[in-house]
């Protein structure tokens, strides 16, 4: 063989392995960042699978101490209330009587709204929307804030998972706004399309998307943990707006 | 066809200063000046053959001289080999004492092209290793985005297709000097090509005070 034939021959020989080197370099690295990736979403479902178990169990306790106040407590302070009352019948001067029958009165009546809240009876038996009204509701009897909903009467029904956890991250920011807000009027709005979305806007201080990330990195606040936990769990997501003089949260989740 | 031929040494030659130009953001990088001396070194060649018809292939060693201190710096910064730093530079030295002296040895004053074929093969050895480091590091994603992979494909590419060309040059030479001639004008010229548009782009790729 000349050394022309070889020079040529030569440099295809070495060209084509080059090529087949880098080729070998990029379909390795390909490999590699599959198999990442297929660790990353490994990661990401068994972080989920873990918050839903927590979750899960967290439902479970408060449906156990919603049962216990509902049937045992608020049963005895009903008998309680009966015996009272038929003791009023008998007793002349029954004044401390009727002073002790009122308190009782209203310690059963905030045993069933304490067992409500822990377990909304409502939200099982007619639906988020049902759910969203009566808190709605309550807010406004409350007389500390003007409020307004919009929504569907009944609503369809959902996931029952999913809608157990938008009412309770609605929840919690209902709270969060009661507490901190000082907010004098509420707008509430439900609505479900191809999203499932809960708005909730008050004429008060509102949490701001990066206060609300900054509590959530320095793991301040349980209740923004546990809101930050249920969107993980459900694929849904909060948004942060700021209209005129009025803040407003958005809980939304695709169907 | 000769046109045509001429039109590819052309631009393979000039092609250092547009990968130059495409990577302006790197402009204080080590390589983007690797990327001027390649285009001066053919504009300043081509100066003295056509003006002043000088010897020009003798000073393509001086070329050879600088490529080489280039090419081990970017080796040594991604090969992680800092213990052995006084060993790199140490034989950087050793091989250019072996080199001029080499060089001045031969019949004529001309380009050293054996040694080129040498610098070739060990371009290319160093090349696979830094392959390796890639692939162990795995410091990017997609190598797409990680300049020294570009750079160091284009290192591989024309070193490696190239070395036994440059083992060879003199034999062919003697054999038949207007198909070396050829071969220059394609091959070569279009590895040469490769390898600049490669290292522009790594250099593009690279952040303005990031290192390669």
């Amino acid at each position: 063989m000349s050394a022309s034939s070889l020079v040529v021959v030569g440099i295809l020989a070495m060209t084509i392995m080059a090529m087949g080197v880098v080729l070998f370099v990029l379909m390795y690295q390909k490999r590699v960042g599959q198999h990442k990736e297929e660790m990353l979403e490994f990661e990401r479902r068994r972080q989920i699978e873990l918050l839903k178990a927590s979750i899960a169990s967290e439902e479970e306790e408060r449906s156990r101490i919603a049962s216990e106040l509902h049937d045992d407590v608020g049963a005895t302070l009903a008998i309680s209330k009966i015996y009272l009352s038929k003791l009023r019948e008998t007793v002349s001067d029954n004044a401390h009587l009727n002073s002790g029958i009122e308190l009782l009165e209203d310690s059963l009546n905030k045993v069933r709204d304490i067992s409500q809240k822990i377990q909304p009876s409502n939200l099982f038996a007619a639906g988020l929307a049902s759910a969203l009204r009566s808190t709605a509701d309550k807010l406004r009897n409350s007389g500390e804030m003007k409020v307004t909903f919009t929504g569907p009467e009944l609503g369809e029904r959902e996931d029952m998972n999913v809608e157990l956890h938008l009412f309770r991250v609605f929840q919690e920011l209902v709270t969060n706004m009661v507490k901190y807000a000082k907010a004098s009027e509420v707008w509430i709005n439900f609505s479900q399309g191809k999203t499932i979305e809960i708005r909730l806007k008050h004429n008060g201080h509102g949490l701001s998307k990066e206060l609300y990330k900054k509590k959530l990195a320095e793991f301040q606040g349980n209740g923004l943990k546990n809101i930050d936990k249920r969107l993980k769990i459900i694929h849904g997501k909060l948004s942060f707006g700021t209209e005129s003089e009025h803040s407003e949260i958005i809980i939304s989740v695709d169907k | 066809m000769d046109s045509f031929l001429y039109i590819i040494a052309k631009i393979s030659a000039y092609s250092p200063f547009f990968a130059a130009l495409f990577a302006l953001r790197a402009r204080w990088n080590f390589m983007w000046f690797y990327l001027l001396l390649g285009g001066l070194a053919e504009l300043i060649g081509g100066l003295l053959k056509h003006r002043w018809e000088w010897q020009y292939e003798f000073l393509a060693n001086f070329y050879i001289s600088f490529e080489i201190v280039f090419y081990m710096i970017f080796f040594y910064q991604n090969l992680l080999i800092k213990k052995y730093k006084y060993l790199i530079i140490l034989g950087v030295f050793i091989w250019q004492g072996i080199f001029w002296l080499d060089t001045f040895n031969q019949p004529k004053l001309v380009m050293n092209t054996s040694a080129l074929g040498v610098n070739c093969l060990i371009y290319t050895l160093l090349s696979i290793l830094v392959f390796q480091q890639i692939l162990v590091r795995q410091e990017y994603a997609r190598l797409y985005s990680n300049p020294a992979f570009w750079i160091n494909t284009g290192i591989f590419i024309c070193a490696s297709g190239s070395c036994l060309f440059f083992i060879l040059l003199e034999r062919v030479e003697q054999e038949n000097i207007d198909f070396l001639i050829m071969l220059w004008m394609t091959f070569y010229c279009l590895l040469n090509l490769i390898r600049y548009i490669f290292i522009g782009i790594g250099l593009n790729r690279l952040g303005r005070n990031e290192r390669i």
